[in-house]
């Protein structure tokens, strides 16, 4: 049977073909034809199996951190993406662009509205509108967003999606461990909570430490978005990573590893010095109250020049939250913070202000 | 090549490269849900993820320290003059305790106006009217450059004063900015949670308490002179105190042995040593060494890090804080019988049963580097326990608190486990408050995994019933006469009666109320063999605590097998006077606030079968 559909097919082939192919060509030259029309073929496939293979690594485990192979000097740099600092960006910051999300539109809700992770008695996100008096009149939840348990801190974009992450309250019961380095999208237009990204982390969580991502900022320059995570660091392992995620691939960039950092943020420091001059990624530290700094090249991705930037006066808080205003303050909202649970309970927090002094080029403490 | 060939090698061609291309790369897994729960697989990261090493920080072990059992120097008799001054000085019209050593005229009338100033006063009682808080002049200085504000800018720095009173009780340093030619009090400057400068008294008292603390002079090697104390004396700004937890105020004499320097941290609020530690800089400029610092490092490495072995009265075991399962006993022999394996308090879970799931599920571990949500300050004691002035056995007691409590919304539970030279043993949780309010329960999840092979029964009023399976029982009043619900035995009939608590064992409780669970064990699955996170929510009022989560599907045979015991106690806390249960209050002793406890306890008594 097969010998028999074979024979039609060959029987077909002239008249397929006597319009193109001369009946007198060189059968070897036809060979030829097929064979560079397969190496054309496996060409694309292959390109295919690349291509496909870099759209999915976000989702593929990584190895164990090599201490020395993982520096990557020689890694080509990250090509820069289609996106770019427009002229009229405010000075210093880098998250101008972001918008109010279009559900609090259509959800009715006015600008005196605000989006809180932190409402005590509240798992997830809420939103909930103030009267003049600072009063609650109303609030919404959409049914996704007390899916991840408890969470931290919000980071808007420019299409007014939100980007969080889960942070353990008081126990672990709606936040188990192995799920604390996802972050989640709330999307701008239909509010539903999904899960954006699993950072992958170099060892599994141990009952030493139960949290995931920490700290999330976004980069409207490079459409980046900045996550820090201490998953499967120890007592005695730093293993904690800061991971620059491209927003428009959904793919990890540039992988910071070896630090265990709590709050992010992004600052263009103004200064004379060429040195000195230039966006940074600000990051305070889970395991100490310092706060670094590293340069960010036009891609976004990290250069090696970190350098500490503050150290905070109580020795017993770290940073959570740096948060860079457009008038150059620097806001960091710090807590004690032990790798427990304890910090999460109270959710007391003590404030610095800094400002960026440009004659000594060092962060100034603003009295209270 | 005929056509079929061509397309049969196209075919091939790329089957080999799909293939080729499926073997070295994997397809990725769709996105996880979880984080791999195996070893972590081989990198497949592309060259588009840049990878960079952040500096490695090189942090020192800390070199181990000890904790001193905090209980103030009565006896010592620069301590007890000092007691007395406070005491006459709460007597006083205005009472606070003056400066008086090395006055100047000028120093002692800046003195007298500031404490005439009604702002001055403000925090000198516990109300209107009500008993004296410990106040106490630190320091009378001329002011500062940097005192000269609008308000205080009538001031010349020969002619102002810079009046330092500290509040003891409030952890408070009040600073009157005295124009002693005009005779008036420029300012007041109220900074709370702050320290000034303590003055020369109470230095040397500070030196007195560390000189003759057993701790000092055992690390010593002997008891060091006065002289050989150092201490940074800061005459210039307000300090926060060394001891960030109990916010007393401390301060740090050092000595120097070497090239080491042995920190006391000295309470001068409560009279005690909190502890000490060696530093291996070889000066005093070393890390700052505080009473949290001091616990957690001593805690984590002696107790958390390490197990700790005791025998006594007949027992033999093993002890460990846990991350989030409390102190585990483990190993527990009695005369050189296994008994159990091991035994510890998984959750607490608290509800408040006016407000709807409403409430905490809270863990007790290891202060750094756990899952805990209330830690322990400090390593686990034993104590005796007599009855009729004679020793029946021991307590092995671990305290686990809230940094702020006793405020509102913050917790101390103990875990005490008691063994009787008799081969009794009852492990016994105890909450003392003070929680978010007067309607909280309280349900701690005790696990018993007893060694061996085991059968248990439970008293259906006329006979001992085997459990054929795993199974959960509510809160009963089927007991023996003898108060026995259960009983677990092994295959020579040896065991224990469970015992539930109904009031009648001393120490307060007023009935455990408890759900008991037998379950298969299964060491292979983490069901509490080790750490486990949290089982149960903090709100259901029935059964569903979280040990129900073991009982297999169908439930799995446990006559003569390994079992576990779960049981989870219920108690409801009370603060009207006279009844307070599972509750703390603050009242002032000797010008200080103090808590005043009123404990909560619930647990099963073991009672050896024969």
């Amino acid at each position: 049977m097969a010998k028999r559909k074979s024979s039609k097919k060959a029987q077909r082939e002239p008249a397929i073909s006597a319009s193109s192919v001369p009946q007198t060509a060189n059968p070897f030259a036809i060979s030829w034809r097929w064979l560079a029309s397969g190496l054309v073929v496996a060409l694309l496939l292959i390109g295919a199996v690349l291509f496909l293979l870099r759209q999915r690594e976000p989702t593929a485990p990584v190895a164990p951190v090599d201490m020395a192979e993982a520096t990557a000097p020689t890694v080509a740099p990250t090509v820069a993406s289609g996106h770019s600092r427009p002229n009229d960006a405010p000075p210093g910051i880098v998250d101008y662009c972001r918008r109010s999300p279009k559900f609090r539109d259509s959800e009715g809700f006015s600008t005196r509205s605000v989006l809180s992770t932190t409402e005590r008695g509240v798992k997830g996100a809420i939103m909930i509108e103030i009267d003049a008096n600072g009063q609650v009149t109303r609030n919404y939840q959409h049914p996704s967003w007390d899916d991840a348990g408890f969470l931290g801190h919000m980071v808007l974009d420019r299409g007014g999606n939100l980007y969080t992450f889960p942070a353990p309250y008081v126990s672990l019961i709606d936040n188990p461990p192995e799920l604390q380095n996802i972050i989640y999208h709330i999307d701008s237009a239909t509010a539903e909570m999904t899960r954006f990204y699993t950072v992958t982390a170099p060892a599994l969580p141990t009952p030493e430490n139960p949290f995931g991502i920490m700290g999330l900022v976004y980069d409207c320059d490079t459409e980046s978005l900045y996550a820090s995570s201490v998953a499967g660091s120890t007592r005695a392992a730093t293993l904690g990573q800061i991971v620059r995620i491209d927003l428009d691939s959904r793919a990890v960039r540039f992988r910071y590893e070896g630090v265990d950092a709590f709050g992010l943020g992004i600052y263009i420091t103004p200064s004379t010095d060429a040195m000195v001059t230039g966006k940074r990624l600000y990051y305070g530290l889970a395991r100490a109250p310092e706060i670094y700094s590293i340069g960010l090249d036009e891609a976004g991705d990290l250069l090696d020049d970190v350098r500490l930037e503050i150290t905070l006066p109580d020795p017993t808080l770290k940073a959570r939250r740096l948060i860079f205003a457009r008038d150059g303050k620097l806001e960091i909202r710090s807590r004690a913070f032990d790798f427990n649970l304890i910090a999460t309970s109270e959710r007391a927090e003590t404030v610095y202000y800094y400002t960026f002094d440009p004659a000594t080029q060092r962060w100034q403490l603003v009295p209270a | 090549m005929s056509f079929s060939l061509r397309l049969g090698f196209l075919f091939v061609l790329s089957l080999l490269i799909c293939t080729a291309c499926s073997r070295a790369t994997p397809t990725p897994l769709p996105t996880p849900t979880i984080l791999p729960t195996a070893t972590p697989v081989s990198a497949t990261a592309t060259p588009l993820v840049r990878t960079l090493r952040a500096p490695t920080a090189v942090v020192p072990t800390p070199a181990s320290g000890l904790l001193a059992p905090r209980t103030p120097v009565s006896t010592l008799p620069e301590w007890q003059h000092y007691q007395d001054r406070l005491a006459m000085a709460r007597q006083q019209p205005i009472p606070v305790l003056r400066l008086e050593a090395d006055m100047s005229d000028e120093q002692v009338l800046a003195q007298d106006l500031a404490l005439q100033d009604a702002r001055v006063q403000t925090d000198l009682y516990v109300a209107a009217g009500g008993e004296a808080l410990r106040n106490e002049i630190f320091g009378v200085y001329p002011v500062r450059a940097g005192d000269i504000i609008s308000t205080t800018a009538t001031c010349q720095p020969t002619a102002c004063y810079r009046v330092e009173m500290y509040n003891f009780a409030y952890n408070l340093t009040t600073i009157a900015l005295v124009d002693v030619q005009a005779r008036q009090v420029v300012d007041v400057i109220r900074s709370m949670e702050m320290q000034p400068a303590i003055p020369l008294a109470l230095r040397d008292l500070a030196v007195a308490i560390a000189i003759n603390a057993p701790a000092v002079i055992e690390a010593l090697g002997g008891k060091p002179a006065a002289e050989a104390a150092l201490m940074a004396s800061t005459k210039t700004t307000l300090s926060q105190t060394r001891c960030e937890r109990s916010r007393h105020l401390c301060v740090a004499p050092t000595f120097i042995s070497g090239e080491r320097a042995l920190w006391a941290i000295v309470d001068l609020t409560a009279g005690a040593l909190v502890g000490v530690r060696w530093t291996t800089v070889g000066t005093v400029q070393g890390p700052v060494i505080s009473e949290k610092q001091l616990q957690d490092e001593v805690v984590t490495q002696q107790y958390c890090d390490t197990v700790n072995s005791l025998a006594r009265d007949g027992w033999q075991l093993d002890y460990v804080i846990t991350s989030s399962d409390g102190l585990r006993v483990m190993n527990v022999n009695f005369a050189s019988q296994p008994r159990f394996d091991s035994v510890a308090v998984v959750d607490w879970h608290v509800s408040y049963s006016t407000r709807e799931d409403f409430g905490y599920s809270d863990a007790i571990g290891c202060p750094t580097f756990s899952q805990a949500v209330v830690v322990a300050f400090n390593g686990p004691t034993i104590e005796p326990i007599t009855e009729n002035g004679t020793s029946i056995g021991f307590a092995l007691v671990q305290e686990f608190r809230s940094e702020l409590w006793p405020q509102p919304c913050n917790y101390f539970y103990q875990n005490r486990y008691e063994f009787y030279s008799d081969g009794r043993f009852r492990p016994v949780m105890i909450n003392l408050g003070r929680g978010c309010g007067n309607d909280g329960w309280y349900r701690p999840v005790l696990r018993i995994a007893f060694s061996g092979n085991q059968t248990l029964a439970a008293w259906t009023g006329a006979d001992w019933q085997p459990w054929q399976t795993e199974q959960w029982q509510a809160p009963t009043n089927l007991v023996t006469t003898d108060g026995a619900q259960l009983r677990v035995t092994d295959g020579a009939g040896q065991g224990f009666y469970l015992v539930p608590g109904r009031g009648q064992f001393g120490d307060g409780g007023r009935g455990d109320n408890a759900y008991v669970y037998a379950t298969l064990r299964h060491p292979e699955r983490n069901e509490g063999d080790l750490d486990l996170i949290t089982i149960g929510s903090c709100c259901e009022v029935h059964h569903e605590q979280g040990p129900e989560k073991f009982i297999d599907a169908p439930p799995e045979k446990i006559v003569d097998a390994q079992i576990v015991l779960w049981y989870v106690a219920q108690m409801q806390n009370d603060d009207q006077p006279g009844q307070q249960y599972c509750w703390v209050e603050t009242v002032v002793e000797n010008g200080l606030y103090v808590p005043q406890t009123f404990p909560c306890a619930a647990g099963p008594l073991l009672k050896p079968v024969n």
